[in-house]
């Protein structure tokens, strides 16, 4: 027995190792197919610069806007890995969407995985509200009005959305909330809906390619290989995007304006927001998580091919364009005044 | 979903929206504040990130001259620096907006929506942490932090370094995935 499988021997007696050599079909290894655990590798990193980035934030509203100007100007690393964090943020939402989008346009959240998808939308949710309050950490002018925005739907939605309006306790600023909600509450959420989805992926197996026989079988570990490959080209993406194209910080934000437009990822929704105003907002994303949500309902038929699905691929399809052509139509159109101003 | 039942989902989204919309979102729309402080804050707020919103800048600077709280603001300045717009002049516009609130120092960030703003005094207590609330700037340092802050790659060694792991990083994951390109292609 050679030096390596003595260790290997070793460490599966004492860890079970060996529990993760289950196979998984070759099809696997795929970009397409691996845009969940290149996501999960983002949130990884996400959360190891964030820790990195906790040690240099103030999350008081005197001191925040400060805090993430110095560590922009400062000559340590800080000012990186904040450039990775951002990079990193844009990158995990991207590959979230791409693996929906992947997910729906195969049928793979037909039965028997109707539950994994409705804890795929939860993630998907939660990864935007962890984008979210991340842009309101810099309290700079669009992270302010981000709030702003938030707030009117908080109180919008009156008892239910008491807890996004500063009324909700007088002794810690609303600041000091988004700031827990992004390290603490938001995470742990992650956390559990992460295990939940695994969980499920185990049980149910990779999905089949639609059309095609599941072919080749390969143990996990190959594919976890596979992941670390793709994590190392993640990383490298955003290291060089961090140093060459680090992200800006606006000023300290003054209440009453509204001069911001949000990040792309909210930008389809802005568009409803400049027809009817904030309500439009709310309405928007939620008749949009709302059907999400019904997917699996909506189409209940076991087939997967895309020629057997034509109809709802083409819907899915047209949304997408819609919600592209309105985030565009947002980006090149002038703002209006949502709240205050 | 039948058809009928579809009709009648999409026709109580379109009443919500349509219920909903205008009447609340005018509601959200706000007065400007009185205070001639306040609305040259905004105004200079407004020409550092976005020059093109010169109509509502010359709609606050406006209000601030006749404004009858005009505590911590040089209206001469201000009346020079609506001169300005007028010549189309938005660096001076904005040199002159700052100006007229210089003297009330650097304003705190506000402590968030739907909370007072911490109004500008001339001579703020220290805050809880013991640093003072507000300070003393030069033109140039409160031109500057009010804007915002793009940091360019500079070529430093420690910037060079970071790069060159990156590149290396992705080189290799690159290379990587090219040579087992046989297990990625079923």
């Amino acid at each position: 027995m050679s030096t390596r499988n003595g260790v290997w021997r070793a460490l599966d007696e004492r860890l079970g190792l060996s529990d993760f050599t289950y196979p998984v079909p070759r099809h696997a290894n795929t970009v397409a197919y691996s845009l969940g655990g290149i996501s999960l590798i983002g949130f990884i990193v996400l959360i190891l610069s964030g820790i990195v980035l906790a040690q240099y934030y103030h999350p008081m509203p005197q001191f925040a806007n400060d805090s993430v100007r110095t560590m922009m100007q400062g000559i340590r690393f800080e000012r990186f890995v904040r450039g990775v964090h951002y990079w990193a943020a844009q990158v995990v939402v991207l590959t979230v969407l791409l693996h929906m989008i992947r997910v729906f346009s195969t049928g793979a959240f037909k039965k028997p995985r109707e539950a994994n998808w409705i804890i795929g939308v939860g993630l998907l949710a939660t990864t935007i509200g962890l984008f979210f309050s991340g842009t309101v950490l810099k309290w700079d002018q669009e992270g302010f009005e981000a709030l702003e925005h938030n707030i009117a739907i908080g109180e919008l939605l009156g008892r239910l959305g008491y807890w996004f309006t500063p009324g909700f306790t007088e002794n810690v600023s609303i600041l000091l909330r988004v700031y827990i909600a992004h390290v603490s509450i938001l995470p742990s959420l992650l956390l559990l809906l992460l295990v939940g989805h695994f969980w499920l992926v185990k049980k149910h197996g990779i999905s089949a390619r639609p059309g095609r026989p599941v072919g080749e079988m390969l143990p996990f570990t190959v594919h976890l290989k596979h992941l670390a490959k793709y994590a190392l080209v993640l990383l490298g993406i955003v290291l060089v995007l961090g140093v060459l194209l680090p992200p800006a910080v606006g000023p300290a934000p003054v209440e009453g304006i509204e001069v911001t437009k949000p990040p792309w990822p909210f930008l389809p929704l802005f568009a409803f927001e400049n027809w009817v105003g904030v309500p439009g907002l709310f309405w928007a994303s939620t008749g949009l998580f709302v059907l999400l949500l019904l997917v699996p309902f909506l189409d209940r038929s076991p087939e997967v091919a895309p020629a057997t699905r034509r109809v709802r691929l083409a819907s899915g399809l047209i949304l997408l364009l819609a919600l592209v052509g309105l985030g565009l139509l947002a980006l090149l159109t002038p703002g209006a005044v949502h709240v205050g101003g | 979903m039948g058809g009928k039942a579809r009709w009648v989902a999409a026709g109580l989204v379109i009443a919500g929206l349509v219920g909903l919309g205008p009447g609340s979102a005018l509601a959200h729309k706000g007065k400007l504040p009185e205070d001639a402080l306040t609305l040259v804050r905004q105004a200079a707020a407004l020409l550092a990130q976005n020059p093109a919103m010169t109509g509502e800048v010359r709609e606050r600077l406006q209000l601030a001259l006749k404004s009858k709280k005009p505590a911590g603001v040089h209206l001469d300045q201000v009346a020079e620096a609506l001169r300005a717009l007028d010549n189309k002049d938005i660096g001076a516009a904005r040199r002159l907006v700052t100006a007229a609130i210089m003297p009330a120092g650097m304003p705190m960030p506000p402590e968030g929506p739907g909370r007072p703003a911490a109004q500008a005094k001339v001579a703020p207590p220290p805050s809880l942490a013991g640093q003072p609330a507000a300070v003393q700037l030069s033109l140039e340092t409160a031109m500057k932090m009010a804007a915002p802050l793009r940091v360019r790659f500079t070529g430093s060694r420690t910037e060079t370094s970071v790069l060159v792991t990156g590149l290396a990083f992705l080189g290799l994951g690159l290379f990587l995935l090219g040579r087992s390109r046989r297990a990625v292609q079923p």
